[in-house]
């Protein structure tokens, strides 16, 4: 059995895909989503692009068929183009999409020392527990008040007791590290100060 | 190609002066922006420029306005508007200063050697 098509709306049209276009399609725009993710317009922006895609595909539609195929709707996506985004565009490195499980596959305490802001334990401690590194960051500055600096010291043994992780290739160097400490703080910052709308 | 590595960013940079000159000579839509930079340097794909008009616009250099069309959903046609004008004509000027540096620093012989 397969199904013959699938009726996707498309912004303000309506267009009948096949199977094979249907999946080509949800992953153009699934990749644009991704790529606008920081855009404040991207709703708007996937908008007129979806029109843009249903326009070409209604036009490119040969007589007498209803259902776009999936040479068609390649046709149109390489005229339509891959999304760029003038906003995540910037100076900024782009940060690899790396899926959580292919990150480390045995689970180790380790020191990372790309983010960190002193050794890494901070980073580690995140990384083994699956959390922000900003908790543990905000937990150890907690408990060094608390603790008259006895907190410090532990730093200090952990710093000796966990081994280094390996650099990665492509890991920012120590040069990045400000940029890193500066982020943190703008993050920290992000939750004392009222929600931008 | 090495000097297509060389010409690529100056083309990006440039592309929002190009929307900016485009959407300036009269109201347009899409369609009409890339059919316009079709066959030129500056030939473009919706994937870019959407992006780029939601970028001017949130910059408050364009802004749109629906209008009905007879083959389908309505269209929106930008245009530029008060400070868009006022940077495209910075924008000219500044072009105009770079052409006279140019043509100040040195002449341009095509074909010519240091012999």
């Amino acid at each position: 059995m397969k199904r013959i098509s699938i009726t996707v709306c498309l912004n303000r049209s309506t267009v009948q895909l096949d199977e094979a276009s249907f999946v080509r399609l949800e992953t153009y725009l699934v990749e644009a989503a991704r790529t606008l993710a920081l855009n404040p317009d991207r709703h708007e922006i996937l908008a007129d692009l979806e029109q843009a895609i249903a326009d070409r595909c209604l036009q490119r539609l040969p007589a007498g068929q209803t259902v776009v195929s999936l040479i068609v709707l390649e046709t149109v996506l390489a005229e339509v183009g891959e999304v760029r985004d003038t906003v995540s565009d910037s100076n900024e490195p782009r940060v690899e999409y790396i899926p959580r499980d292919t990150q480390s596959p045995t689970k180790r305490l380790e020191q990372l020392n790309e983010g960190a802001i002193l050794s890494g334990i901070c980073a580690g401690i995140a990384r083994y527990f699956e959390i922000d590194v900003i908790w543990v960051r905000i937990v150890m500055v907690i408990l060094t008040v608390l603790s008259g600096f006895t907190a410090v010291l532990i730093y200090a043994l952990l710093m000796l007791l966990i081994p280094i992780a390996p650099i990665r290739v492509g890991s920012p160097s120590l040069g990045k590290v400000p940029a890193k400490l500066r982020e943190a703080t703008a993050y920290v910052r992000s939750f004392f100060e009222p929600a931008k709308t | 190609m090495l000097i297509d590595t060389k010409l690529a960013p100056l083309r990006k940079g440039l592309l929002e002066f190009v929307v900016l000159r485009i959407v300036g000579g009269d109201q347009v839509y899409v369609p009409d922006i890339l059919k316009r930079l079709a066959g030129t340097e500056f030939a473009t794909q919706e994937g870019t420029l959407y992006p780029l008009l939601s970028k001017l616009r949130r910059e408050q250099l364009v802004d749109y306005e629906w209008r009905e069309s007879e083959l389908g959903p309505p269209r929106k046609y930008y245009r530029l508007t008060e400070s868009g004008l006022q940077q495209l004509a910075q924008l000219d000027e500044y072009w105009q200063r770079i052409n006279h540096t140019l043509a100040r620093l040195g002449p341009v012989q095509t074909g010519s050697s240091f012999s």
